[in-house]
C-alpha cells in the first residue's frame, strides 16, 4: 500500500502531463458541448392566413422549427406583445420632393401607434444621411424630428442609410427593427471623405449575423423601369432574409398611413420562438418556421449563423 | 481663533448668495442691440436717445440710455461642412479668408464646425490665425445638426456684452439633439444676435407643404435682431457682400437700455420705433423678464413665429 502510494505521484504526474499535452487539440469538442448548452437562437415569426390577416392566437404546439431541415425542440415561446425598438429611415432624395409631406403624415401614424414601452429613432437619407440621437418613445420628440428634420434633395444612398440605421440600434437587446421607406434604388454620390463601403451583400451578412428585422415600404412603380431591377432584388433579399416585410403603396402615397399601421400591427403581434442548436459550427444554417395548422403561413428569418454568441 | 472661523464661514456664505437675495428690485434693466438702416439699406449711426422708442408688450418703456455698441466683434462662427453644402476645400478657404479680412484689433472669432457632429475648433484674433484655424477644420462631411451647433454657440459666448453667432449654412437641419424651439428660446432669453448666410437654394427645397430652410433662417434671425443673407448666386462677390454687411452692422449698432418692471419668468414682445423718417430699427423681438428660478412652473414659453 505504501509502495503503491509512493508510485502514485509519478503515475499521476505522467497522466497530468499527457492531459496538458492533449489540451491544444481538445477545445473544439469541449467548446461545442458548452456552446450548445448555452445558446438560444431567437426567431420572431409573423403568421397570416390566406387573406393576409394576422393570426394572433397560436400556441407553441402550432409551430415547427427546422434548422438545416432538422426539426428542433422549441425551448422558448412567447405570444404576447413584445416592445418595438425600431429605426425608421426615410428616403428624402430629390425624387421625394412632391410627396415628402405625405410621407411625413404617414410616419406620424406610425409614431402615434407606438405604445409607451416602444422606442423609435428617425433618420433620413438623400443629400445627407442623418439620424436623430433620440431613440425614444416620446411621441412629441419623434413628431418634432419628423417636422423639422426631413429635407428633400440629393441621391439615394440606400445601403449606407440602412447601415447607419443598424448602427443606431447597436447595443439594443431583443428584437431590432429597421423600417425603410424608399422610392428608388441605391444611388450613391460619394460624399467628401466618405468611403462607399456598404453593399447589399455586406448588409445581408450584417442582417443575419446581428439579427435585424428589415421592413420596407415603397411606392408601386413600373418594375421594368430602368435601374430598378438592380435595386429591388437585393432589397427583397434583405427583407426575406430578416423575416421582415415588404409593403407596396400607391405612387402618390395615398395609402401610406395604412402601410405604416400594418407594420406597427405586425410588430405588435409577432411570436417569439427560441431553440438551442445542436451544433455551433460557425456556418450559416437555413431556418424554417412552419405553422402546423392549415391555411396559415409563418414569415421569419430564413437563416442564422451558428456561432457562439 | 475659534470665534473667527464661524464669522468667515457666514461671510463667505453671504457673499456666495445670489445678489437678488439681498436686493429684490421691482424691475431690471434690459439691454438691446439695435441696428438702424436707412431706406436705401445703409447703416445709420447718428441716432440719439430722443430718436428711439421701445415698446414693451404694447406699452412704451422708459429708455435709460442709447449708446454706440463697442466696435469690437466677438462672435461664434458656425461653418456648415455637411454634405448638402457641396463645398470644395479651396472654395471654403477662399470664403473664410474673406471673413478673416474683417477681423480688427480687439475682435475674436470662435470657430465651430458642423458636419455630422459639432466640433469646437478654437478662437482667432487675427486674419492669419483665422485662416489657419479654418483650413485645419476642413474634413469629412456629414449631417447638419444646426440647432445643436447654435446651442454650442450660445454656450461659447461670454456672459456679458453683445453675444453674436454667425452661421454659414443651408439651414437643412437634421440629426439634432436640441429642438429649434428650445434653442431659439434660449437665444431670445439671452439676447443673442443670430446672423446667417445661406448659399443659393438647391434642389428639393420647394417641396409642397414644407417650410423652406431659408424661411426658418429668416425667422430665427429676425426674432433675435440679426440678419439672414440668402445668396442668390455662387459668385465670391456675393459672399463678400454678405460678410461685409454683417460686419458693418455689428460695428454700427446701438446699445439701448430700458427699464422693465414685468413679472418674473415672462416672455414679452418688443417693438422699436424711431422718429427718423424712413429709418428702420431692428432688435430682438422679445425678451424674458427677470428669472428667479428658470424651472418655475409659472414660466411662460413663447413660441417663435415660423419656427416649427
Amino acid at each position: 500500500m505504501r509502495g503503491g502510494f509512493n508510485r502514485t505521484p509519478v503515475w499521476s504526474v505522467g497522466l497530468l502531463l499527457a492531459l496538458w499535452l492533449l489540451v491544444p487539440s481538445a477545445p473544439h469538442a469541449a467548446d461545442q458541448v458548452l456552446r450548445t448548452a448555452v445558446r438560444t437562437v431567437y426567431v420572431h415569426a409573423t403568421v397570416t392566413n390566406v387573406g393576409g390577416r394576422l393570426e394572433p392566437n397560436l400556441t407553441q404546439a402550432d409551430f415547427e422549427v427546422l434548422d438545416n431541415g432538422e426539426r428542433q425542440a422549441i425551448t422558448v415561446f412567447e405570444a404576447g406583445r413584445v416592445p418595438i425598438t425600431v429605426a425608421m429611415m426615410f428616403d428624402t432624395s430629390g425624387s421625394m420632393r412632391e410627396i415628402i409631406s405625405v410621407l411625413r403624415e404617414g410616419a406620424r401614424h406610425f409614431v402615434d401607434s407606438l405604445r409607451p414601452d416602444d422606442r423609435a429613432v428617425i433618420g433620413s437619407f438623400g443629400d445627407e444621411i442623418a439620424i436623430s440621437p433620440h431613440l425614444t418613445g416620446d411621441r412629441a420628440v419623434l413628431h418634432r424630428v419628423l417636422d423639422q428634420e426631413l429635407w428633400p434633395g440629393g441621391p439615394t444612398p440606400l445601403w449606407k442609410a440602412i447601415d447607419v440605421a443598424m448602427n443606431a440600434l447597436d447595443g439594443e437587446t431583443g428584437r431590432r427593427v429597421v423600417l425603410v421607406f424608399t422610392d428608388g434604388g441605391n444611388n450613391t454620390r460619394l460624399f467628401r471623405g466618405e468611403a462607399d463601403d456598404v453593399t447589399s451583400a455586406s448588409l445581408l451578412r450584417r442582417t443575419r449575423d446581428e439579427e435585424f428585422m428589415v421592413y420596407v415600404i415603397r411606392p408601386r412603380r413600373d418594375p421594368g423601369r430602368r435601374g430598378l431591377r438592380d435595386f429591388y432584388d437585393p432589397l427583397l433579399d434583405l427583407v426575406r432574409e430578416s423575416g421582415g416585410g415588404f409593403l407596396d403603396v400607391d405612387e402618390d402615397l395615398r395609402d401610406i398611413g395604412s402601410a405604416f399601421s400594418r407594420v406597427a400591427e405586425e410588430l405588435q403581434h409577432q411570436y417569439l420562438i427560441g431553440f438551442s442548436p445542436k451544433v455551433l459550427d460557425g456556418k450559416v444554417h437555413r431556418l424554417q418556421v412552419r405553422v402546423l395548422r392549415g391555411g396559415l403561413r409563418a414569415r421569419a428569418r430564413t437563416s442564422y449563423t451558428a456561432s457562439p454568441e | 481663533m475659534t470665534h473667527v472661523l464661524p464669522v468667515v464661514v457666514v461671510g463667505w456664505v453671504l457673499l456666495s448668495l445670489p445678489q437678488g437675495v439681498h436686493s429684490e428690485r421691482p424691475g431690471r434693466d434690459v439691454v438691446l442691440h439695435v441696428t438702424a438702416t436707412s431706406p436705401e439699406g445703409r447703416i445709420v449711426t447718428n441716432l440719439t436717445a430722443a430718436d428711439i422708442e421701445v415698446i414693451d408688450e404694447g406699452t412704451p418703456a422708459h429708455v435709460i440710455s442709447v449708446e454706440p455698441a463697442a466696435a469690437a466683434v466677438r462672435a461664434a462662427v458656425i461653418v456648415d461642412q455637411s454634405s448638402s453644402m457641396r463645398v470644395s476645400k479651396s472654395r471654403f478657404v477662399q470664403e473664410m479668408r474673406i471673413l478673416g479680412s474683417h477681423i480688427r484689433a480687439g475682435d475674436s472669432l470662435h470657430l465651430l464646425k458642423m458636419a455630422g457632429t459639432v466640433q469646437s475648433i478654437g478662437s482667432a484674433t487675427d486674419a492669419d490665425a483665422w485662416v489657419q484655424l479654418v483650413t485645419s477644420s476642413f474634413g469629412p462631411n456629414g449631417s447638419t445638426p444646426l440647432w445643436d451647433a447654435l446651442a454650442e454657440g450660445l454656450l461659447s459666448q461670454a456672459a456679458e456684452g453683445r453675444r453674436v453667432i454667425i452661421a454659414f449654412t443651408d439651414g437643412r437641419a437634421n440629426g439634432n439633439f436640441h429642438s429649434a424651439t428650445t434653442v431659439m428660446e434660449r437665444a431670445l432669453a439671452g439676447g443673442y444676435l443670430l446672423y446667417f448666410v445661406s448659399p443659393p437654394d438647391n434642389d428639393g427645397v420647394d417641396a409642397p407643404g414644407m417650410l423652406r430652410p431659408g424661411t426658418i433662417l429668416d425667422q430665427a434671425a429676425t426674432a433675435t435682431g440679426g440678419l439672414h443673407v440668402a445668396l442668390t448666386d455662387t459668385r465670391t462677390e456675393a459672399f463678400r457682400g454678405a460678410v461685409s454687411r454683417i460686419f458693418q452692422e455689428l460695428r454700427g449698432q446701438y446699445v439701448v437700455t430700458f427699464r422693465s418692471e414685468a413679472a418674473a419668468g415672462e416672455f414679452r414682445s418688443l417693438d422699436l420705433r424711431t422718429s427718423r423718417p424712413g429709418v428702420v430699427l431692428r432688435a430682438r423681438t422679445a425678451y424674458e423678464s427677470r428669472i428667479p428660478n428658470p424651472e418655475s412652473p409659472n414660466r411662460r414659453i413663447r413660441p417663435i413665429p415660423g419656427i416649427p
